[in-house]
């Protein structure tokens, strides 16, 4: 027994030791499960210092509004068009800032299916110059904001007029809009001096609840009154170019793109002065701080307000060209005289009324009462309603001042040939008339007149005007019947035939009304006015801003393609049968257009005025209808543009950088080579050489030998004003080739005297003459006295026109 | 021991006996594991329930030692980051963990690496970019089919809460990094606050420089870490997904596809902690009409 029991003991510990040797080795010997590791003590940081939300807004009372709407005031045009992805909802507060302004906006939305036409090139984005004219043809502002697509040069050329016509432009560039990209925002503010720059604008120590919600550091020039407002942009970019700064962002303001500066611009006032633009157009970096809600933080409302302001701030001047926008929402139509109406008015105020309810204006007929009551001062200054008189000039004379305000007065002049009739040139007439005469018959004969009576004439009168007609028989065997002819004259005495023209202007009246004249002959030619009106075609018209002088087409009147019955219409006061014209008869017309001038203004500076105007105006007067040609806006013409016209004048004298230059030499050589003939009016119009220096003119005297031109201008000195810019004087002898006449000379008091200011050459004596004839003028014609003007122009149409 | 079979029967005893204490040797002084999780995804409420899990599994596992979270992500939903920001953090009460960067651990994926003892990263890998994105908020409308008892009912709140939420969810993020990094004990954050804010996105070397990560590595030196930290020096290497047979890595291939399912998924105005360099998708970028602009000005 005791030698079994020790062996079963053995047993028993080695199937101990069997049993928890492992887990020895493994935890006490290899420690597996022995751990090192002691876990960092880091502190949990308290989020409990986080932010309570946002306060429940309270109410607040909002400023009273008193919208007095008045119709005149044109909307605002929000561009939606260049599928800007900005909803509309979002101009809310913009169109309610503008409605306390009295103004309204309105969307100028894309085209139906302009979102899903299936554009494949993203510069394939149509034009639309067509629609944007429409829109802004009687909108006073226009908004552009984050515009997706580019806007062509054709609508940017419309709105670069538009914004120098006095309308205002916001532009907006918001980095947050979706598709907004400065870089093509840019070929629209460009013009403007005003670049955006593709950048966004944070500041991580001072913002509204995001680093991207700055707040406006400084306020300057037009936004000076919103110094020490609190203001917020959310979401902005800087802004760049020649504008004025209004609102600066602060001093930690930092560009994503632009680094190392401060201060960034994110709103200026640009414009260029030299487009008549400069102060009009307004960008702006963000356009959220507009919107709502945002719009409710801080001071921000009042930013909205500076911008609505600035919208507001659009001047027109009432451009008979933006008929009917000038006009308010109740106008009366008025027919001058006391003649049944015929169809043709009937018709023409029909169609007026129905251009005017598409305009949200009525128009009603009305009795000639409300003429008086106006004219007379007798309606309640506000409620007077706006006109649209129509009549003839005889009426409108006697019964308004309307032509009076116009600047016409009526002219009838009665000639009464007197016998015998000769065959010759009368020593009494003007040597241009006798030359004019010289092409209209085989057989010429000149009647010689005499004015018999005037029944009216307040402007200065011209020299009796020929008469030239084919004479059937030499001999008259009855007495004359005297010839009527009625004018319009203008203060400074051109005169207008009154059967050829039409006038359309409009006036504001001492009521406060607004009244739109329409002035013609006859009821024909008063329809033929409405007709350009609605259409608003004022080709080959005399335009200045609230009236135009419109020539009466062959037909347009009942009397205008015979001259017997001009000034003849029932209502005029003047009426005479078998009545000849009496204008100048300047040769008819060829295969070539007459007159063509050329107003080089390429290099004009701000506020010169040009000279052509005075030669249209003084042509029109003389009969012609000459064609302007503008370098600035059409470039310098090519030879086969002036081989069409039998007269060309280089009209460069109104600017100090006066033309032609070297590089026109070419063409001008080509079209005088063809047998051209061409008026050069410069201040240095031989390319700068001169035998003297550049001198003031202060007086001119008439050369006796400038036959071709001198007729009727004035024997005495004829006196300039004293501030006149100095000119190149001219030589009479530049050429050897050249035998040129002198017209006009410095006189004694100017340097270097008897210089000459006008001459003319021709190339008779060339080896083979072409019929060139070529007119100097060192001056410009506007620094002559208005009735000298007249008779130069006059005198060289003559010359120039000649067969 | 005169009868044999006494002895064939005491032989047999020992032999169950070593058996018996090599099965309760490896029960109860396993062999230490170091743990490694790949998360290689975007961070989506799926992605992050089961990395949560394996990190409790591992917490309770007395074999895992240590854990190395290979994290390659671009990040993904804000709570959900945040959800195994803080799993990682009470893990490391227990056990050492160690992030091993590979490629890019942006935003989110970031987001998880600070809650690691230490963070290793090549030096071309992205770190960082430490912010919150989110949609801009929507106004609050009615809906014309619903009564609803409050001003914010529908909306959940106004515009501005909106953004102050998202930029409450951005200083947390912030305050996290900092308070994590500062602390760190091999590299500390070397930036302040409002410069993490700025949300770069980091090369792995310009990281160690300011402290975002502690060392340039990779998952080796993830692992000798971890063993390190832990304390063992015989240890064997497992694949904790596998182990535990929780996949973390969702069907879908693509980043793209994924953040478009992310987006799916996710509430209306969820905030996200997501690689600025890839774009939200369509839903929120706007509708399908400004995608097709877009495409088309894209395409110039």
């Amino acid at each position: 027994m005791m030698n079994v029991r020790p062996r079963h003991l053995l047993f028993l510990i080695a199937g101990l030791l069997l049993l928890l040797g492992p887990w020895f080795v493994r935890a006490v010997v290899l420690d597996y499960n022995g751990r090192a590791y002691t876990p960092p003590d880091i502190p949990v940081i308290d989020l409990a210092s986080t932010p309570a939300p946002t306060v429940t807004p309270v109410a607040v009372t909002a400023p009273a509004v008193e919208p007095e709407p008045t119709f005149r005031t044109r909307p605002v045009v929000v561009d939606l068009a260049h599928l800007n992805r900005i909803s509309r909802s979002a101009f809310q507060p913009l169109e309610a800032a503008l409605a306390t302004r009295h103004i309204g906006l309105r969307f100028w939305q894309p085209e139906a299916g302009a979102e899903t036409s299936g554009l494949e090139n993203f510069l394939d984005f149509p034009d639309q110059s067509e629609r944007l004219a429409t829109e802004l043809a009687d909108a006073s502002a226009l908004v552009v904001v984050s515009p997706f697509f580019l806007w062509s040069p054709k609508e940017i050329a419309l709105v670069e007029q538009f914004v120098a016509d006095g309308g205002r432009l916001l532009v907006i560039s918001d980095p947050d809009v979706t598709g907004d990209a400065a870089r093509d925002i840019d070929n629209l503010t460009q013009p403007f001096g005003l670049v955006f720059n593709d950048d966004y604008l944070y500041d991580t120590e001072d913002n509204d609840g995001n680093f991207i919600h700055i707040f406006a550091g400084e306020f300057l020039d037009q936004a000076s009154g919103l110094e020490g407002s609190r203001i917020a942009l959310y979401g902005a970019r800087s802004i760049s170019g020649s504008g004025e700064p209004q609102v600066r962002s602060g001093e930690n303001t930092l560009s994503s793109l632009r680094t190392g500066l401060s201060g960034f611009t994110v709103a200026a006032i640009g414009g260029k002065e030299a487009r008549d633009t400069a102060g009009r157009v307004l960008a702006m970096g963000d356009f959220d701080t507009l919107t709502e809600p945002y719009v409710e933080r801080h001071d921000n409302r009042k930013l909205l307000g500076f911008a609505a302001d600035f919208l507001a701030g659009a001047e027109f001047a009432p451009t008979i060209d933006k008929f009917p926008a000038f006009l308010g929402k109740e106008v009366s139509l008025l027919y001058g005289g006391e003649q049944a109406l015929g169809a043709t008015l009937l018709v023409q105020g029909a169609r007026l009324q129905d251009r005017l309810a598409v305009t949200g204006r009525t128009l009603t007929l009305a009795d000639s009462d409300i003429l008086t009551a106006t004219l007379t001062g007798n309606a309640t200054a506000g409620n007077a309603p706006d006109l649209i008189y129509l009549a003839d000039f005889a009426t409108a004379d006697a019964e308004t001042p309307f032509l009076d305000d116009l600047g016409f007065s009526l002219v009838t002049v009665v000639v009464t040939p007197t016998t015998p009739l000769t065959t010759s040139a009368s020593a009494a007439l003007p040597a241009p008339a006798s030359a004019i005469t010289a092409a209209t018959a085989n057989v010429t004969v000149t009647i010689n007149a005499e004015i018999t009576s005037t029944v009216a004439s307040t402007g200065t009168e011209l020299a009796p005007l020929s008469v030239a007609e084919p004479a059937s028989s030499p001999t008259p065997a009855q007495p004359p019947a005297p010839q009527v002819t009625t004018y319009l004259e203008t203060g400074a005495g051109i005169r207008f035939l009154a059967n050829e023209v039409v006038l359309i202007g409009q006036r504001e009246l001492d009521a406060g009304a607004r009244v739109v004249v329409l002035l013609a002959v006859d009821s024909n030619g008063v329809s033929a006015g409405v007709e350009r009106l609605l259409v608003q075609d004022f080709r080959q018209c005399i335009m200045e801003p609230d009236q135009a002088v419109c020539p009466l087409e062959a037909g347009d009147a009942e009397s205008a393609p015979d001259a017997a019955t001009a000034g003849t219409d029932e209502s005029s006061p003047s009426t005479a049968e078998n009545a000849t014209p009496d204008v100048p008869a300047l040769p008819p017309p060829a295969d070539k257009e007459r007159v063509l001038v050329i107003d080089d203004n390429s290099n004009a500076q701000e506020g010169e005025v040009s000279e052509a105007d005075a030669y249209i105006k003084r042509l029109v007067a003389a009969g012609e209808s000459p064609r302007l040609w503008v370098t600035g806006a059409e470039d310098i013409p090519d030879a086969e543009t002036l081989a069409g016209y039998r007269w060309v004048i280089w009209s460069g004298a109104g600017y100090e950088e006066s033309g032609p230059y070297l590089d026109d030499l070419g063409l001008i050589n080509a079209y005088v080579n063809q047998g051209g003939r061409i008026t050069i009016s410069s201040r240095a119009p031989l390319l700068g050489m001169a035998p003297a220096e550049a001198a003031p003119i202060r007086d001119l005297v008439v050369d006796p030998a400038g036959r071709a031109m001198n007729q009727d201008l004035p024997g005495t000195p004829i006196e300039l004003a004293d501030d006149l810019p100095p000119v190149q004087p001219l030589d009479e002898h530049f050429l050897d080739t050249v035998d040129a006449s002198v017209v006009l000379r410095r006189g004694p008091l100017s340097k270097p005297e008897r210089a000459p200011a006008l001459l003319y050459f021709t190339d008779a004596d060339a080896e083979e003459p072409m019929g060139a004839q070529i007119a100097v003028m060192g001056l410009s014609l506007t620094w002559l006295p208005e009735d000298v003007q007249t008779i130069l122009v006059r005198n060289m149409a003559v010359w120039m026109l000649e067969e | 021991m005169d009868r044999p079979w006494e002895y064939a029967l005491g032989v047999v005893g020992l032999a169950l006996c070593l058996l018996a204490g090599l099965g309760l040797a490896r029960w109860a002084a396993p062999t230490p594991i170091i743990g490694v999780v790949r998360f290689d995804a975007v961070i989506s409420e799926e992605t992050a329930a089961n990395l949560v899990e394996i990190l409790e599994r591992a917490q309770k596992d007395d074999r895992v030692a240590g854990v190395v979270l290979e994290i390659a992500s671009p990040g993904g939903l804000a709570y959900s980051s945040e959800n195994a920001f803080y799993s990682l953090l009470r893990l490391r009460e227990t056990k050492p963990v160690i992030a091993a960067i590979d490629g890019q651990a942006a935003s989110g994926g970031y987001y998880m690496a600070v809650a690691a003892n230490r963070i290793y990263a090549p030096p071309s890998a992205s770190v960082g970019n430490v912010g919150a994105r989110g949609p801009r908020p929507d106004d609050p409308e009615l809906s014309p089919n619903e009564l609803s008892s409050g001003p914010y009912k529908i909306a959940g709140g106004s515009r501005f809460d909106s953004i102050q939420q998202l930029q409450t969810v951005a200083d947390a993020f912030v305050g996290n990094v900092v308070n994590q990094r500062q602390h760190a004990e091999v590299t500390p954050l070397t930036i302040d606050a409002q410069a993490v804010a700025e949300a770069r996105i980091y090369l792995g070397s310009e990281g160690l420089a300011l402290g975002l990560i502690d060392a340039e590595g990779g998952r080796t030196d993830a692992l000798l870490a971890a063993a390190e930290l832990a304390g063992v020096e015989r240890y064997s290497v497992v694949d904790l997904a596998d182990d535990y047979g929780i996949a973390i890595t969702p069907t879908t291939s693509t980043i793209s596809e994924s953040v478009a399912a992310l987006a799916a998924d996710a509430p209306p105005d969820a905030v996200f902690l997501l690689d600025s360099r890839i774009p939200l998708p369509q839903g929120l970028s706007g509708s399908s009409l400004d995608q097709q602009l877009l495409r088309l000005r894209g395409n110039n």
